[in-house]
Order: C-alpha cells, then sequence, then structure tokens
C-alpha cells in the first residue's frame, strides 16, 4: 500500500535546465564577437573635430554624398568619396566620377557629408571645397562630435 | 530513490535570468558616439571674383593663424569667442544692417580651429535670437509666434566670407 501511494505521488519529472544558461551565454559571445559596427568607411585614422553646438545629424542617407579627409597611415592626407580613396590631388575627378556614378542609379546628390579629421589642414579642406563648389554641390554639412574640448 | 539523491546539483535555472539581465542591462547602458552637424551652403564656384564694396561697418573679421591662434577684429588676447563675435555683431543687426563675417586663415590652420570658429560663430547667433527678440519685440524667443520668429531670423541673415591668406 504504502508503496503504491508513493508511486501515485511521483511528480512530472522537470526537465533539466542546467545547459540553458551555457546555450545564453555560447548566443551572447557569439553575437558578440560575429557584430561589426556599420562602417560605411573604414576610416579608423579620422577623428572627428570636437565644438560646442549639438544640432543633431539625421540622415536620410542614399541622396547624399559622404565624403571624409583623413591622414592615411603614411601621414598622406587622402580623401574618401563614398567607398573610393584618393589622393586630394585627385579629387576633382573622383568627385565627378561618383556624381555621374550616382546619377546613373537615378540619385541627383544635393548635399555633402563632410567628415574631415581634426588635423587636416584648411589648404587641403579648401581645395576639397572649391572641388564641391564645381561639382555644383553647394549644400554641405560637417561631421562633428559635441563637447568642450579644444584643438590639442 | 537514495541513488539519486547522491548528485546533488545547485539549481542553475536563475542563470539564464541574470545572463539575460546582464545583457539587457548592457543593451540598455551601451550608447555610441553621436555624430552632430553643422550645415553650410558654399557659394557658387566663380573664376574671378568680383569686387563688391562693402561699407566697413558690416563687417567683422576674424583670423586664424598657423597655430591656430584666434584674432577677432583686431583682439588677440580671445578668452570668449562666442561672446566676442556676440558684441561685435550686435551694433551692425542693431542698425539694422546684414553682417558680412570675414574669416580668414592660414593655409596651415587645422580644421578643428576653423569649425571651432563656425561653431561660435552659430552660437552667438542663437544669443543674437534671444537678445533681439527680447530688444525689438520686448518677448522671449519662445513666446513668440511664427510670423515673429520669422521677422527675427530674417534680420539674422549674415554672410559669411572664408579666405585662404596667400603665403609667398
Amino acid at each position: 500500500m504504502i508503496l503504491l501511494k508513493t508511486k501515485k505521488k511521483k511528480e512530472m519529472p522537470s526537465i533539466n535546465t542546467t545547459a540553458l544558461p551555457d546555450i545564453i551565454f555560447m548566443l551572447l559571445f557569439f553575437f558578440m564577437v560575429t557584430t561589426v559596427m556599420r562602417q560605411p568607411d573604414s576610416t579608423e585614422q579620422l577623428v572627428l573635430p570636437i565644438t560646442i553646438t549639438s544640432e543633431s545629424t539625421e540622415r536620410s542617407d542614399t541622396k547624399e554624398l559622404v565624403v571624409s579627409l583623413y591622414k592615411n597611415s603614411d601621414q598622406q592626407d587622402v580623401v574618401q568619396i563614398q567607398n573610393k580613396i584618393t589622393s586630394v590631388d585627385q579629387v576633382q575627378n573622383s568627385l565627378n566620377l561618383a556624381i555621374t556614378k550616382m546619377k546613373q542609379n537615378q540619385i541627383f546628390p544635393k548635399k555633402a557629408i563632410l567628415k574631415i579629421d581634426q588635423h587636416i589642414k584648411m589648404s587641403t579642406v579648401n581645395k576639397l571645397k572649391t572641388a564641391l563648389q564645381k561639382a555644383e554641390i553647394l549644400k554641405v554639412e560637417y561631421v562633428h562630435h559635441a563637447g568642450n574640448k579644444t584643438v590639442d | 530513490m537514495k541513488r539519486r539523491k547522491l548528485f546533488k546539483t545547485n539549481n542553475t535555472g536563475a542563470m539564464a535570468d541574470v545572463a539575460f539581465l546582464l545583457l539587457i542591462f548592457f543593451m540598455v547602458v551601451t550608447t555610441f558616439n553621436k555624430d552632430y552637424k553643422l550645415a553650410m551652403t558654399l557659394p557658387r564656384h566663380t573664376e574671378n571674383l568680383a569686387a563688391a564694396p562693402i561699407s566697413k561697418d558690416r563687417i567683422i573679421s576674424i583670423s586664424l593663424n598657423a597655430t591656430n591662434e584666434l584674432m577677432i577684429e583686431n583682439n588677440i588676447t580671445v578668452t570668449d569667442p562666442t561672446s566676442d563675435i556676440f558684441m561685435g555683431l550686435k551694433p551692425i543687426l542693431n542698425r539694422d544692417q546684414k553682417p558680412v563675417i570675414v574669416i580668414k586663415m592660414h593655409p596651415d590652420t587645422d580644421y578643428q580651429a576653423y569649425i571651432e570658429v563656425l561653431a561660435h560663430i552659430k552660437q552667438a547667433k542663437e544669443t543674437l535670437r534671444l537678445y533681439l527678440s527680447q530688444h525689438l519685440l520686448q518677448k522671449k524667443y519662445r513666446d513668440l509666434d511664427i510670423n515673429d520668429k520669422q521677422a527675427i531670423e530674417n534680420r539674422l541673415q549674415m554672410t559669411i566670407s572664408e579666405q585662404e591668406m596667400k603665403i609667398s
């Protein structure tokens, strides 16, 4: 009798969940390792300037031309338009090329997003601006970080 | 029955909860470095620049040298560029003239210094907006209606002219 009673009372065996955290950790690590932050331009040498104003950017992407200006590992100034990297002397050509390419895809760029390293000399920046003027892209946005830091 | 009790294991069911909690905590706390913009409109490209006479009393000149030092008007010891630009623009706007800010820069000026000047101009404009609404309309800027705001904006229109110094 006693034996029968205990048999009846026996609960349904619970599922062993010891491995569950392992699986979750594994997923966590997997995504941590595989996640690559979206970097349209591989500009690891580019340090944006920091200023006191803070008007945030809102992107409408596609219709904008992203132009970056920074020093490469040989300390040469390079310009990167969309994803093509060229020397600063070639800026006009590569700019025109990028615009023609965009126009072929029925995109008519009106605005340029300028990501320029804080230590680039103004003579170089002005070369880029003249090129933009010649290419009839007159709206520019200087991308920067907000803060109170001055040049070091 | 007794043998099963020999393998005493800790209850690890809460481990997953802890892992999730950590994951969610870091997801919420993580911030990415946000980018900000300074929007400008460039003038059309012209080969030969025509000399347009601009009366001296509506010009503010800002100069940047090769070592990123700032000079506003003839003041070389600039401690607060925003207020200096503000003080320069104020009398011009009070006379209801359109100010022209001339930025002269050395070819070796750092971009950082230049962008800082633009930021200070923008900041000064912000202060002027508040000043003008108080001075002209005796109202706080945030209490103005759209027409008044537009009137202030029109009055605040200014030209920024940039020149690269010619170094021989």
